[in-house]
């Protein structure tokens, strides 16, 4: 395992661009996911770290070696793909021993029959055999080595796919959405072996993915890219809690964060929120407060803003209330309250919203993260505040 | 329920009707070929129409089949020049298929529009500079004469690119990954799984140029070449005049090796399409 740098590294298809000046470090060790909507570059940079795509500028640190000049084969990294990419004609010993007979054995020792008896390739294939047999009983596939492809479930070939990345023993694990084809059960289930596997290995892994929880659970830091552009790397707790942009902010967390417009009073530098004070004072630069929907508390007395319960979810462990603003009827406020709550039964009465003033995010024009606190350590809560 | 299943069934009747009354038109004269095959020419000469000979002449016309003109050999050449002509297809077709669907490089389409545009010239049309061609080289009347100018199948190229066009990219990528080189990944991975393609291609290659006659027509002067068709034709003309039951057992003799690969390759082609690991 290694150490992998991505430097200044740009790429461009045509007109359009998909990397901008990417740069990132990835620690010998370290879980890191590449998250970041559709067409973010994401898929691109991996491909640009495997080799399988070169980039028009910048360069590909693995270890202490530059490897922009090497194939991909050479690079030592391993990669799972998304559909699984096995060979449909070899049986899962073979797709699992391929890599290593591609490294260990040269063309001749590789011929059908004959190749078998050529001096050195019984000592080879051996190891083959047994490290592919290895890497089997640490997956549990051992019961599966003489199948086909086709004749095995999608968590299967997932297995399969990461045996085949696990024999080589590679610098770095790159995998590439490999839970998007499975169903909703087997992806987390498989989530939380993948994060086992690293933990045993101690390998190298960088994850790409668009699927938010996948990168919170399992990495040690991610970095969120948009419109080919690395805009925040860090460790889930900051990303979710020091977005530096509202892109961030609003890509990581489900549900969704809330963002409501807001105007700054100049005296104090207060956030007034649809025409009350929220409680929280901003850089005079915001224009929007973000606020998580468990900082948010509904209640059907009282509250900073008024509105109309819309729609509520019951997970059974908690229930999600969507409240639609009497002030501003174009937000609709999404509010995380307790097991049991009974909001369900409460579509389309009367809902009043407040939040904890120090969880929450402002932003600036152009969605970049400004300063903000809560206002004023002797009138605690907003409603005080907005009362005074 | 009923009048569903009533409706279906007199439609399946209906269909099988159809496809029964298409399969008498090909099939009868095949079963006349065979059945004049054991015919005695007396039994051939009465002009009735029977199936059935009234006297069994089989032997005698397979045994004059066999040993009037040299059959087997012409057989041989058959074999020899379609498996040959098969054989370096796949080694044009494949490379150029692969590189035509899963490489990017600049004319790329330019190029496969000039392939497609070559599906449009018959080969009747450049018999003639071929020819003429061959004859400056001095390779007419030869094994290389009746296999070069085919090697190139642009029907192949077409046929064998549309496959590997569905081929899903990540598995090329994970035979780059895993270490592959290109070419390896044509023979290697796209060849096995294009299996029902080359297959296909195969029955295609094999029956045209198995059935070829007029380019060995034109090209051969000696009979040691001769592939079946020509063999066929000689026998008809031999001294002996038409003897349609020697002849129709020639052509029996020389297209069961078709019949029996196509069924053959028909097994396989099935096989091929339950083939799938992929999805």
């Amino acid at each position: 395992m290694a150490e992998v740098q991505i430097r200044n590294v740009s790429k461009r298809f045509g007109t359009t661009t998909v990397l901008e000046n990417a740069s990132l470090t990835i620690s010998k060790g370290e879980f890191v996911s590449l998250i970041g909507p559709s067409g973010c570059g994401k898929s691109t940079l991996l491909r640009i770290i495997s080799g399988l795509e070169v980039q028009d500028t910048g360069q590909i640190v693995i270890g202490d070696r530059t490897v922009d000049d090497l194939r991909p084969s050479a690079r030592n990294l391993a990669m799972v793909f998304q559909s699984y990419a096995l060979y449909p004609h070899l049986n899962v010993a073979s797709n699992i021993a391929m890599p290593l007979r591609m490294q260990r054995l040269n063309g001749f020792q590789r011929l059908p029959v004959i190749g078998r008896f050529l001096p050195g390739s019984a000592t080879a294939n051996d190891g083959i055999a047994r490290q592919v047999r290895d890497a089997a009983e640490m997956l549990d596939i051992s019961h599966l080595l003489e199948r086909k492809p086709g004749q095995l479930s999608g968590g299967q070939r997932q297995r399969v796919a990461v045996g085949r990345a696990l024999v080589r023993d590679p610098a770095a694990f790159l995998l590439d959405e490999p839970l998007s084809n499975l169903d909703a059960k087997l992806r987390v289930h498989m989530r939380t072996e993948i994060a086992q596997l690293h933990r045993r290995l101690k390998a190298t892994f960088i994850y790409v993915t668009h699927d938010q929880v996948e990168a919170m659970t399992m990495s040690d830091r991610i970095a969120v890219m948009m419109d080919g552009d690395i805009i925040q790397v860090g460790t889930p707790d900051e990303v979710y809690d020091q977005p530096v942009d509202i892109r961030v902010a609003e890509f990581i967390g489900s549900p969704k964060i809330n963002v409501v417009p807001v105007d700054i009073e100049a005296a104090r530098g207060m956030a007034v929120l649809a025409g009350a004070a929220s409680g929280v004072v901003t850089d005079p630069s915001a224009v929007s407060l973000g606020i998580r929907p468990e900082a948010i508390t509904v209640s059907s007395s009282s509250g900073l803003a008024a509105g109309i319960v819309e729609h509520a979810e019951n997970l059974g462990s908690e229930e999600y209330v969507q409240v639609r603003l009497d002030a501003l009827p174009e937000i609709v406020i999404t509010a995380r309250a307790g097991h049991g709550t009974g909001w369900t039964r409460r579509i389309g009465s009367a809902a009043h919203v407040s939040f904890d003033g120090n969880r929450a995010l402002a932003f600036d024009s152009a969605g970049r993260r400004v300063a903000c606190r809560a206002y004023a350590p002797r009138h605690v809560g907003g409603k005080a505040v907005a009362n005074g | 329920m009923r009048p569903v299943s009533a409706n279906s069934s007199s439609g399946d009747l209906f269909k099988h009707a159809v496809l029964a009354v298409g399969s008498i038109f090909i099939l009868l004269p095949f079963a006349v070929m065979i059945a004049t095959s054991f015919k005695s020419p007396a039994d051939i000469a009465s002009g009735a129409l029977r199936l059935f000979p009234t006297e069994y002449h089989g032997f005698a016309n397979y045994a004059e089949a066999l040993s009037a003109t040299p059959l087997l050999r012409y057989m041989a050449n058959g074999v020899i020049v379609t498996a040959s002509i098969f054989a370096l297809q796949l080694l044009v077709a494949l490379p150029c298929a692969y590189a035509l669907a899963k490489l990017k490089w600049r004319g790329r389409d330019t190029v496969f529009g000039l392939i497609l545009f070559c599906l449009l010239i018959p080969p009747h049309a450049v018999a003639i500079p071929v020819y003429v061609l061959f004859y400056w080289l001095g390779i007419l009347d030869s094994y290389t004469s009746l296999i070069l100018p085919w090697t190139i199948s642009v029907f192949g190229i077409f046929l064998m690119r549309q496959f590997f066009k569905t081929v899903p990219d990540d598995l090329i990528d994970a035979a780059r990954m895993d270490g592959i080189s290109e070419f390896g990944i044509v023979w290697r991975v796209m060849l096995p799984t294009a299996l029902p393609a080359v297959t296909a291609f195969g029955i295609f290659s094999i029956i045209a140029h198995w059935n070829d006659y007029f380019w060995p027509l034109i090209v051969l002067s000696s009979e040691d070449y001769y592939t079946p068709p020509l063999g066929v034709a000689t026998f008809r003309t031999a001294e002996v005049g038409y003897v349609f039951g020697p002849l129709m057992a020639a052509a029996t003799i020389i297209i069961a090796p078709l019949v029996l690969t196509f069924l053959l390759a028909q097994r396989r082609f099935i096989e091929g399409i339950t083939f799938t690991g992929m999805k």
